[in-house]
């Protein structure tokens, strides 16, 4: 075993915890530490003091479902299948877990959409994202713990130094297209001349992927309790419509003509699906049991699987769920084009020289 | 399109003026600093030389093995200095949270392996005594740089005792039912 020289580090605000992997930052007696971690592995890198350029945050649209979230999303679950299913459950219950449920879908996605950003990291030989800072209240109490930490190490910038970067190079040198860096010697003019490449959310593929959430969503709304044969087509035709416009737009996105936030919606829309199936499915199973526990002949009671998809809840959640990430839809739709350099940062590049967003 | 100047000069922040988004901006001195390449100094008659360059003034020694390294050689660590090999080699206090960029979280796979392999049960007479003995074997080796404690180990080594001890009781049930059958 190798004598470990170890140091304490204190953990900064913000932590991405999601399923395969997370991510946070902390601080040592001389440098940050950007600790990403896949599940098995850990991978690190250190930023001392006295090399921090510049922290940038941006505003930015995030769908990031965290392992919290998903964990209360996973309760909330639980909680509506009991009341649902059980027995002498007033009504009233059912209704107010039904709008809670509602209200946090609707809460998480008006975080995610209006109160998320990206963060990223300078030095004069890299340019890193900070993960762990995706919300923008993360962000400030961030910033407030590092930039002491750095002045201290560094002394602050006096004066206005806006016109002091203009023919600086911030970060790395440039490779490509990506980075606040800008070639030395090279100006303003010559930034702004370079044709970045347009990224939209609007496309027709991505009208149809929305439209086919939103319609969708309010068709099996309301006619959740339409005649089981009705219903089944409606729910499958629907649920076909938002899986083929997903794989769609996954492919748009991939040929660099839409957006990386209309992409994490279908990946979302697409896991939403994927674990809505299954839950009706075990939920359903639950159900039967439960049932088969009091029936006199349990026989009768065999259910083919497709047919679970008629329960009126199923298709209630099903009907909710995509109304819900139609409006998100909405939402990015009505952001508008951007013109952003990098795909990975649509709206959080920040050119100091050149430009933004 | 560029950020406006005078809004970041006067807040750090700016908002863009395509997209609306706003930005902030925290600039640090290093940003403005001449970057400048290290130069090693010639060494003069009687001055102490580079290990690796005699012809170069040392400037300091190497806190592992001693040598004398030149400005371009030290490689600073915190506050130490190391020469160009000792990093290399990675040895002693070189293997340190300075220089390790990746670690194996062994404690992590001993707590998840048993209660993932649930899911498929029957293997967990393969994965109890391998968990076992993997929580053993590496109970010593260095966790993550910002944890602290061995909990994932010991729990792991729990449910691994508890799924091995399960089986066996299976199979001496199932071997005595036999014999009393018998």
């Amino acid at each position: 075993m190798a004598k470990e020289n170890r140091e304490r580090y204190r953990r900064l605000p913000g932590r991405r915890r999601g399923f395969l992997f997370g991510s946070s930052v902390w601080v040592g007696q001389d440098h940050l530490l950007l600790v990403k971690s896949a599940r098995f592995r850990e991978e690190y890198k250190r930023f001392f003091f006295r090399d921090v350029q510049a922290i940038v945050t941006a505003e930015a649209v995030r769908f990031h479902l965290s392992t919290r979230a998903a964990a209360i999303g996973a309760v909330w679950s639980v909680a509506f299948a009991i009341a649902y299913l059980a027995p002498g459950t007033p009504v009233a219950w059912k209704w107010v877990l039904g709008l809670a449920g509602l209200m946090l879908a609707v809460a998480w996605g008006i975080v995610s959409a209006a109160g998320s950003c990206r963060a990223r990291l300078y030095t004069a030989v890299s340019s890193e994202e900070l993960p762990s800072v995706y919300r923008r209240w993360t962000a400030r109490r961030f910033l407030a713990k590092v930039e002491p930490l750095l002045t201290q190490a560094q002394g602050s910038v006096e004066g206005p130094w806006a016109e002091a970067v203009e023919e600086k190079q911030i970060g790395p040198v440039p490779e490509g297209r990506r980075g606040l860096a800008m070639p030395p010697g090279a100006t303003l003019a010559a930034a702004s001349a370079a044709p970045p490449r347009a990224r939209t959310s609007r496309t027709g593929i991505s009208f149809l992927f929305v439209a086919s959430l939103v319609l969708g969503g309010l068709t099996e709304l309301v006619t959740m309790r339409a005649a089981a044969s009705t219903g089944r087509w409606i729910l499958l035709g629907s649920l076909l419509l938002q899986i083929l416009t997903s794989v769609a737009v996954l492919v748009q996105n991939y040929m660099g003509r839409l957006r990386a936030g209309m992409r994490n919606l279908a990946i979302v829309t697409l896991a939403a699906n994927g674990v809505w199936y299954y839950a009706v499915q075990v939920g359903a199973g639950i159900a039967m049991g439960m049932q088969n526990a009091t029936a006199k002949n349990p026989a009768a009671l065999q259910v083919q699987p497709m047919t679970l998809l008629n329960y009126p809840l199923a298709r209630g959640i099903a009907g909710g769920m995509g109304l819900v990430l139609g409006v998100v839809g909405v939402i990015l739709l009505l952001r508008g084009d951007e013109r952003g350099n990098d795909g990975l940062t649509p709206r959080g590049e920040v050119d100091l020289s050149g430009g933004a967003g | 399109m560029p950020l406006p100047k005078w809004e970041l000069a006067s807040g750090d922040a700016a908002s863009c003026p395509s997209c609306g988004s706003r930005n902030t901006v925290r600039l640090f001195p290093a940003a403005l600093a001449e970057a400048g390449a290290a130069h090693a100094e010639t060494a003069l008659d009687g001055e102490a030389a580079c290990f690796d360059h005699p012809g170069k003034r040392a400037v300091s020694a190497c806190q592992q093995c001693g040598r004398f390294v030149c400005q371009l050689c030290a490689v600073e660590f915190g506050t130490a200095v190391w020469c160009p090999s000792c990093v290399a080699a990675s040895s002693g206090k070189a293997r340190t949270v300075h220089s390790e960029t990746s670690r194996m979280l062994y404690d992590t796979w001993a707590l998840t392996v048993p209660f993932a392999l649930l899911i498929m049960w029957p293997l967990t007479i393969l994965s109890a005594p391998a968990v076992l003995a993997l929580a053993i074997m590496k109970w010593r080796s260095p966790l993550s740089l910002v944890r602290r404690t061995r909990w994932r180990f010991a729990a792991g080594l729990g449910v691994a005792l508890l799924q091995g001890g399960l089986w066996l009781w299976g199979i001496w049930y199932v071997v005595a039912k036999a014999r009393s059958g018998a």
